[in-house]
């Protein structure tokens, strides 16, 4: 009995993970181009918001996870234009994009006579495998029991960590982030590269919001996302901007919180809120114990956040 | 043809211009607003002037606008400190929490029986010790190994927000009111440490804001630590060669933009909601919107002040837009656009654009 409702805990962990792989894998892209979006809680809501429209309006929830990426999509280009063309404070602009992601799809929410908000989910993204796999004991649950969705992001992770390391593209998506200069005198596009890692980050933020409303939620209300963006920014950390190890990471996240219920049903007296400080509080220890080691950001890109100037070269 | 444009570097940017930029990125973003609010077939004209009337129009509304800019003018000085010696801490909502935490322990230990002369002062002040001590977490390592204080202070945000709640849902702490058994609330504090309130709503904590608002900018105009603090915002290394304690000063910022905030959540405790209720004090955002006062008034303390009550007038008038027809939700988006709009402008202060003297001739060379 209580085996069975740790393999269910860690199903959900997975399933309750995958908007933050999506987000934060997305996030480590734009990240690994030197630019830091902390705008990701925006994009996730822009694009569950839209996701979910068009989920209803269509009854295919692929057209709506289209729609979502191309509306995260279309809001991180909103601090590409700021932060890379007039080389705007990141830090600022990306609270801002939170700001208005919050309000914008509040706003979109409320529209019309027929509000998104009030609206019945009409498609769903069901589990891929029906019975064989999906019955064994013990992986059955955990590995195949999943809609594609969870397929997906284990295989978008898999292709950033194969793109950031194993191309010419990735390896020029990475001078970028380290030495903007030297990568420009190499004859790379510094504005063109990162304008398009932020632009796919901001997609891929807008899946992960998608996922929320068609598979978790299956509805929408404002403010859906409850700090999940933010979640995958501190989460860049934690996979030292590693695509794989985000896997790892946004599961564990997803196992501590989703751990403090299974606490609550077998009756362990550990907090639930206590139990979710945890892995900020780790965090925050690899953090400040990495930048004491290498006096600086760790294995941050050398050029996160700073604007790069073509006429200071 | 395209007008070729070229991007030029100025010097130093005048004030004047800095003023002149500022408030056309205000107009910008209004306008830019103004799109979505006609896209839903609304008129912005009539929900700019919906803002305005619900936040001057009636006695009762304006004393609403004053409560709600008390800490707003905090939560933007305590970014304002951070932001101009180039520490962009995001850090303000988890101080807002401890300082929260830190003024309602302090007024329930002292009980009832005092009088409100000091008992609200020291209230005030626990707000402020609390969120300092917790913006010392990351002030300290930041000083020494250098540690990203952005992510510092946001995951510190997330661990503050869980410790609110712990205090009173997930325990029978000395914050928790045990008399109820309904939902989990906090203990009301006693009626010596709420801010005294006159002129009906109206309450002294916008006083409090103001004067430190003043007291401020005096600070950072004119005392040597503001000096000093100006020439680390320029350079942190012109800082060490001219043998300023660049580690020292980094932790006092730190610490003083974590007091600031602190006591925006005491002033919460104090005024608004006389009880840890941690729903109530999470939502209002306010060490987020902190930052678009910061931002709007070109963080300048004096500006704040201004800039504060007109964002307090447009996010208090969330109710009254709904009541003509438009999604309250058109505010915060309004709040983000402005934001945006400051941020970007900001390019002007230290590039113009003109227009290129004449088309330069194809390069023979391969590019580069």
């Amino acid at each position: 009995m209580n085996d069975t409702i740790l393999i269910q805990s860690i199903a959900v962990a997975i399933v309750a993970g995958t908007p933050l792989v999506l987000a934060g894998t997305g996030e480590i892209l734009a990240q690994r181009s030197g630019v830091l979006n902390l705008g990701v809680e925006g994009m996730m809501l822009m694009g569950a918001v839209t996701g979910f429209w068009a989920t209803t309006e269509t009854a295919s929830p692929w057209a709506g996870l289209a729609l979502a990426m191309a509306a995260g999509a279309l809001t991180a280009m909103i601090h590409g234009v700021l932060a890379i063309g007039l080389r705007a404070n990141q830090i600022v602009c990306g609270i801002g994009l939170v700001i208005l992601g919050t309000g914008a799809s509040r706003f979109i929410g409320d529209l019309g006579d027929d509000p998104v908000a009030l609206r019945p989910g009409r498609g769903t993204f069901d589990p891929l495998l029906e019975g064989g796999l999906a019955d064994l004991a013990l992986v059955g649950p955990i590995l195949f029991s999943h809609d594609a969705i969870v397929y997906l992001s284990w295989g978008f992770a898999a292709a950033a960590s194969a793109y950031t390391f194993r191309t010419r593209r990735g390896m020029e998506l990475r001078a970028v982030g380290n030495n903007p200069a030297a990568a420009d005198s190499a004859g790379i596009n510094v504005a063109r590269t990162r304008f398009l890692h932020v632009a796919i980050g901001g997609g891929a933020a807008g899946a992960g919001g998608a996922y929320m409303t068609l598979a978790l939620f299956n509805s929408w209300s404002a403010g859906i996302t409850a700090g999940a963006g933010w979640l995958a920014v501190v989460l860049v950390i934690f996979a030292s901007w590693r695509p794989w190890r985000m896997l790892v990471a946004a599961y564990t996240l997803g196992a501590v919180s989703s751990l403090g219920f299974t606490f609550q049903l077998l009756g362990v007296g550990v907090p639930r809120e206590l139990l979710s400080m945890l892995p900020f509080i780790a965090t925050l220890l690899v953090l400040v114990v990495t930048s004491a080691a290498d006096s600086g950001r760790g294995s941050a890109p050398s050029a996160l956040a700073a604007p790069y100037f073509r006429e200071r070269r | 043809m395209i007008p070729r444009i070229a991007v030029e570097q100025r010097v130093v940017p005048s004030g004047g211009r800095r003023s002149a930029i500022l408030a056309c990125s205000i107009l910008v973003g209004l306008l830019a607003g103004s799109l979505p609010i006609l896209l839903s077939g609304s008129n912005p004209w009539d929900v700019y002037r919906e803002i305005v009337s619900s936040t001057l129009g009636s006695v009762r509304s304006f004393h609403e606008t004053l409560r709600a800019t008390t800490p707003l003018i905090l939560t933007a000085l305590a970014a304002a400190v951070a932001f101009r010696m180039r520490l962009y801490t995001i850090g303000a909502e988890g101080q807002l929490y401890i300082g929260a935490i830190a003024a309602s322990g302090a007024a329930l230990a002292m009980g009832e029986g005092h009088s409100g002369i000091y008992v609200v002062p020291l209230t005030l002040l626990a707000g402020a010790a609390g969120g300092a001590l917790w913006a010392l977490v990351i002030a300290v390592p930041r000083a020494y190994y250098g540690t990203d204080e952005v992510v510092g202070t946001l995951m510190l945000n997330f661990i503050a927000l869980h410790i609110m709640n712990w205090l009173i849902f997930g325990s029978v702490s000395y914050w928790r009111d045990r008399q109820n058994l309904g939902f989990p609330g906090g203990k009301l504090i006693p009626e010596s440490a709420r801010l005294h309130q006159f002129w009906g709503r109206a309450d002294i904590g916008i006083f409090v804001a103001v004067v430190t608002a003043v007291a401020l900018w005096l600070y950072l105009r004119w005392s040597p630590r503001g000096f000093e603090w100006r020439v680390i915002g320029d350079s942190d290394r012109a800082a060490a060669y001219a043998g300023m304690n660049v580690r020292r000063q980094v932790i006092v910022g730190l610490a003083l933009s974590g007091a600031l905030a602190g006591a925006a959540g005491a002033t919460q405790i104090a005024s608004v909601t006389y009880a840890l209720e941690p729903r109530a004090i999470e939502a209002g955002g306010l060490g987020f919107t902190g930052i678009v006062v910061a931002a709007v008034a070109g963080l300048n303390p004096r500006v704040i002040v201004p800039a504060a009550f007109v964002i307090a007038g447009i996010t208090t008038s969330g109710p009254s837009l709904s009541q003509i027809g438009v999604s309250p939700a058109t505010i915060i988006a309004l709040e983000g656009v402005l934001l945006l709009c400051v941020a970007g402008g900001q390019f002007f202060h230290h590039f113009t654009l003109r227009r290129a003297p004449a088309a330069p001739a194809p390069d023979p060379t391969p590019a580069r």
